[in-house]
C-alpha cells in the first residue's frame, strides 16, 4: 500500500519560553491522498497556519509528519506555498517574480522565458509583466503569487488563507481560477481558510478544527456542486455545514 | 511638467532666498560700520568670482570631497555588510550588538585627536574619521531593514528553492534597500561635519583648512564666498543623491 | 546570590566588550604598541581620579554639558515654534521651506569661524553654533508632527469655534509631544559633537579643548579618559531621555533605528 502523500502524525508544537508556553497544536492527526483537495477550516488563532508552515518545513513541531513517506524538515520545491499577504518580492516585476523558482533551478533564460509568458497567459496578466506588485491590485498580486508557485510544479500546493484580503467579488473570481488551476494540474492541495463556504465550495475534503488548541477532528466529505438558478451554491448532507459551523459536528462517510 | 510650470516653481523656490539676500545686504549696511565683519552681497560676490578663476578653491575643495566621499563609500560596504549580518545570524548579532550599543553615544569627532596620535596629520587620517563616523548610522539602519524583512518573503524565498546561505543576499539585502538608502543619506549629512571638524582640527589641505585659514587671516568675503559654495554643494549632492536612489527604490511602496 | 546571578547574565551579554577590555590591556601590557598609543587599560581609572581631584574632569564637562543644552534649548524653542507654525501658515511655509531644505544638508560646523567672527571665542559662539546646527532638524520634526495631525480633529476643533490658539494648545502641542522626544532624541547627540568639536578647533574651555590640549601634549591616558567620559555622557542622557520618555508617554510604542540593536 502506498503512504499517502502528506502524512501528519501526532503532531504539537508548542510556543515560547517553558514559563509562558502556548500550545499551538496537540497531537494531531491529518493524511491526504494525491490528487486531494483538502482544506481546513476554523476560526483565527486555532492553529491551522501552524499546521500548514510546519508541513511547508518553515516551523518544527514534534511528531511526524511526512511526504511520500520521507519526514519534512526543511522548506523545499516539492511544496508551493501561497501566503494571504501575496509575498512578492516588491522589487521584482511580474515577470521577474514568476520565474524566480526557475532561476533558483539554474533553468536556462530561454527556457524560463517561455514558462514564464505560458504562466502570464494562464493567470490573464498580459501586459503587465514589467509591472511591480505595488502596481497591482490584491486580485493580481494574488494571481501572481499562484503563478509564482506553480511556475516550479510543486507535488503539493499549500496555500494559507490566499484569498483572505481580498474582496468578495474577486474571491469569488479567484475561487474559480483556482479550482480551474487545480483541475487543469491535478496538484494535492492543502488550504487553510476561515471561509466555511469557500472550504466546502472548493475541496474535496473539509478538515475542521473546533478546539482552541487545533486538535483536528473529524473530515467531512462535501458532496455535489449544485446549479441552483445560474448561482454556484454547495450543499452538505445531513447539515454539515451548519453543524460545522455551530461546533458541533458528527463525522459522514459517503 | 510645461516650461512654465517649471519656470514658476523655480521661481518660487528662489524667491525666500532673494528676500534673505536682501535682507542681508540691509544688514550689512546698517549693523557693521566695519564692513569686512559682515561683508556685502557685492564683496562675497567678487570673492566668489576670483576663487572660482584659481585653484585654491577647487583643488582643497575637490581633495575633501575626495576624502569625505572615499571614507562613505567605505563605511556603507562595511556598514551594510555587518548590519545585514548581525539581522541574519545571531552569533554576529551578539557579538557585535553591545560594542555598537557601547559606541552609539560617542561623538566620533572625539576619535580625531586619537586618530592623529596614531596616524598623523594627512588623508588617512581624515578618511578614517569619516569612516568610523558613518559606519553606525549604516549599520543601524542596514540592520533593522533586514530584521524587518517580512517572514513570508524568506519562506516564499525558501520555498522557491532559495539555499539558506542566499537568502541574505538575495532577499534581505533588497528588501531592506530603502532603510539603508536612508541611513545612508543621514551618514552622508553627517560625514561633512566630520571632514571639515578633522581639517579644521589639524590638516594641511583641504575645504575646511582654508576656511580656518581665511577666518583667522581675516579674508572674511572669502570665508564667506566658500561657505556659499559648500552649502551649495552639499545641497545639490543631496538632491542628486535623493532623484538617483529614487530610481533605485522606484519599485517601493511608500506608506 | 541573586545580585551574582544578574551581574553574571550581564556579564555574558557583553561579553563582546568584556574580551575587548582584556584584549586590551593585553595588547598594551605586552609591548606590542607603545604606551603612546594604547595605554594599558588599567591605567586610566588612576588617570582619572588624578584629573577629577586636580578639577580638570568635572569642571570642562559642565562647561560643555551647559552649551550643549544651551544651544539645543534654544534650538527647541525656534524649531518648535517655526515648524508647527509652518504647518498653519501658508505663507511662511513658502518662506521657510526652501530655506530649510537648502540648509539642512550643508554642514553648519562650516560656520564656525564666522561665529567666532562674530561672537568670540567664549560660550555664546558654541551655544548658537549648536542651535544653528539643530535648528533646522527641529523645524523639520515639528512641522511634520503638526502636519500628521488629522485634518479632520482641527476642522472639527474650528467648526466647535476654537480660536487659532486654542486649536494649538488642545490639538497640536499634544499631538507634538512625541515628537519632542523624538527631536531631543537625535538631537542631543548632535548637540554634544558641536560643542565638543568646536571646542576642539577653537578652544575656550571645555572638554573638547582639554582634549585637544591633552593631545598636543602627547598626554595620551588623558585622552582616552576624556573620550570615555564623552562615551559615559552620551549614553546616560540617551538613557535619561528614553526613561523619562517612557514615564511621560508609556503608551507610546515607536522603535526608531536609534533604539538598542
Amino acid at each position: 500500500m502506498t503512504p499517502p502523500k502528506i502524512l501528519i502524525s501526532s503532531l504539537s508544537k508548542r510556543y515560547g519560553a517553558t514559563s509562558r508556553e502556548v500550545l499551538a497544536l496537540e497531537a494531531v492527526d491529518l493524511s491526504v491522498s494525491e490528487g486531494e483537495f483538502v482544506t481546513i477550516v476554523g476560526p483565527s488563532g486555532c492553529g491551522k497556519s501552524t499546521l500548514l508552515y510546519i508541513l511547508g518545513g518553515f516551523l518544527k513541531g514534534t511528531g511526524t509528519v511526512a511526504i511520500d513517506g520521507r519526514a519534512v524538515d526543511r522548506p523545499g520545491l516539492d511544496r508551493g506555498i501561497v501566503f494571504q499577504e501575496y509575498a512578492l518580492f516588491p522589487w521584482l516585476t511580474v515577470k521577474d517574480n514568476i520565474g524566480y523558482g526557475l532561476q533558483t533551478q539554474n533553468i536556462a533564460r530561454s527556457e524560463r522565458e517561455d514558462i514564464v509568458h505560458r504562466y502570464i497567459e494562464l493567470i490573464g496578466l498580459r501586459g503587465f509583466e514589467q509591472r511591480f506588485p505595488r502596481e497591482l491590485s490584491g486580485g493580481m498580486k494574488q494571481r501572481v503569487a499562484l503563478a509564482r508557485t506553480l511556475a516550479c510544479e510543486p507535488e503539493i500546493l499549500l496555500l494559507d488563507e490566499p484569498f483572505g484580503a481580498l474582496d468578495a467579488q474577486t474571491r469569488e473570481i479567484m475561487q474559480d481560477e483556482l479550482l480551474r488551476l487545480w483541475r487543469k494540474t491535478r496538484k494535492t492541495v492543502l488550504m487553510v481558510t476561515h471561509d466555511v463556504t469557500e472550504a466546502v465550495y472548493l475541496s474535496t475534503r473539509c478538515a475542521s478544527c473546533l478546539n482552541v488548541l487545533g486538535a483536528l477532528f473529524a473530515n467531512f466529505r462535501s458532496t455535489s456542486i449544485v446549479q441552483h438558478r445560474g448561482k454556484k451554491s454547495c450543499f452538505l448532507r445531513h447539515s454539515s455545514e451548519r453543524a460545522m459551523r455551530s461546533g458541533s459536528w458528527f463525522a459522514h462517510k459517503s | 511638467m510645461t516650461v512654465s510650470n517649471r519656470l514658476r516653481t523655480a521661481l518660487s523656490f528662489s524667491g525666500p532666498f532673494v528676500i534673505f539676500a536682501a535682507l542681508w545686504q540691509a544688514a550689512s549696511a546698517w549693523l557693521a560700520p566695519d564692513p569686512t565683519m559682515f561683508p556685502g552681497l557685492g564683496a562675497i560676490a567678487y570673492a566668489l568670482v576670483r576663487l572660482s578663476a584659481g585653484p585654491e578653491l577647487w583643488s582643497n575643495l575637490g581633495i575633501s570631497l575626495a576624502r569625505n566621499y572615499l571614507g562613505l563609500a567605505l563605511a556603507i560596504v562595511a556598514g551594510v555588510s555587518l548590519g545585514s549580518c548581525m539581522a541574519r545570524y545571531p552569533i554576529a548579532n551578539g557579538f557585535f550588538s553591545p560594542l555598537v550599543g557601547a559606541t552609539y553615544s560617542l561623538p566620533k569627532t572625539a576619535l580625531i585627536p586619537l586618530l592623529l596620535l596614531w596616524l598623523g596629520v594627512g588623508s588617512t587620517t581624515d578618511t578614517t574619521a569619516v569612516f568610523l563616523s558613518c559606519l553606525l548610522p549604516i549599520v543601524v539602519h542596514s540592520y533593522h531593514g533586514a530584521k524587518d524583512t517580512p517572514r513570508v518573503l524568506l519562506w516564499s524565498a525558501a520555498a522557491l528553492g532559495t539555499p539558506d546561505r542566499a537568502l541574505l543576499p538575495r532577499v534581505m539585502l533588497p528588501s531592506s534597500l530603502p532603510q539603508i538608502v536612508t541611513g545612508t543619506r543621514i551618514a552622508l549629512g553627517f560625514s561633512y561635519v566630520v571632514t571639515i571638524a578633522a581639517e579644521m582640527i589639524a590638516s594641511k589641505s583641504g575645504i575646511g583648512k582654508l576656511i580656518f585659514v581665511y577666518g583667522g587671516s581675516g579674508a572674511y568675503d572669502y570665508l564667506f564666498a566658500t561657505i556659499l559654495v559648500i552649502i551649495v554643494v552639499a545641497y545639490l549632492v543631496d538632491q542628486a543623491y535623493v532623484r538617483l536612489t529614487a530610481t533605485l527604490l522606484r519599485w517601493h511602496h511608500w506608506e | 546570590m541573586k545580585v551574582i546571578r544578574y551581574v553574571v547574565r550581564v556579564l555574558l551579554y557583553f561579553y563582546p566588550l568584556v574580551l575587548l577590555a582584556i584584549f586590551w590591556e593585553f595588547i598594551a601590557r605586552s609591548g606590542l604598541v607603545r604606551p603612546l598609543f594604547l595605554p594599558p587599560l588599567s591605567a586610566l581609572p588612576e588617570t582619572a581620579e588624578h584629573l577629577y581631584r586636580e578639577g580638570a574632569l568635572l569642571a570642562p564637562l559642565a562647561i560643555s554639558l551647559y552649551r550643549a543644552f544651551a544651544g539645543l534649548a534654544l534650538a527647541l524653542l525656534i524649531g518648535s515654534v517655526v515648524g508647527i507654525a509652518m504647518s498653519r501658515s501658508r505663507a511662511l511655509r513658502w518662506f521657510a521651506e526652501p530655506l530649510v531644505a537648502v540648509a539642512f544638508p550643508a554642514p553648519k560646523l562650516a560656520f564656525l569661524p564666522v561665529f567666532v567672527l562674530w561672537f568670540g571665542l567664549g560660550h555664546l559662539t558654541k551655544i548658537l553654533l549648536v542651535a544653528f546646527s539643530c535648528v533646522f532638524p527641529i523645524i523639520i520634526g515639528f512641522y511634520n508632527a503638526a502636519n500628521a495631525v488629522s485634518p479632520v480633529l482641527i476642522w472639527s476643533a474650528q467648526s466647535m469655534g476654537a480660536s487659532e490658539l486654542n486649536i494649538l494648545r488642545r490639538v497640536l502641542l499634544p499631538a507634538c509631544v512625541p515628537a519632542l522626544f523624538a527631536t531631543i532624541r537625535i538631537n542631543l547627540p548632535v548637540a554634544l559633537i558641536i560643542t565638543f568639536t568646536a571646542e576642539m578647533i577653537v578652544g575656550g574651555k571645555g572638554l573638547g579643548d582639554d582634549l585637544t590640549y591633552a593631545q598636543r601634549m602627547f598626554d595620551t591616558p588623558t585622552v582616552y579618559v576624556y573620550i570615555l567620559v564623552m562615551l559615559a555622557i552620551g549614553l546616560l542622557v540617551d538613557n535619561v531621555i528614553l526613561w523619562t520618555r517612557r514615564r511621560v508617554l508609556g503608551w507610546y510604542e515607536e522603535n526608531e533605528p536609534g533604539d538598542r540593536v
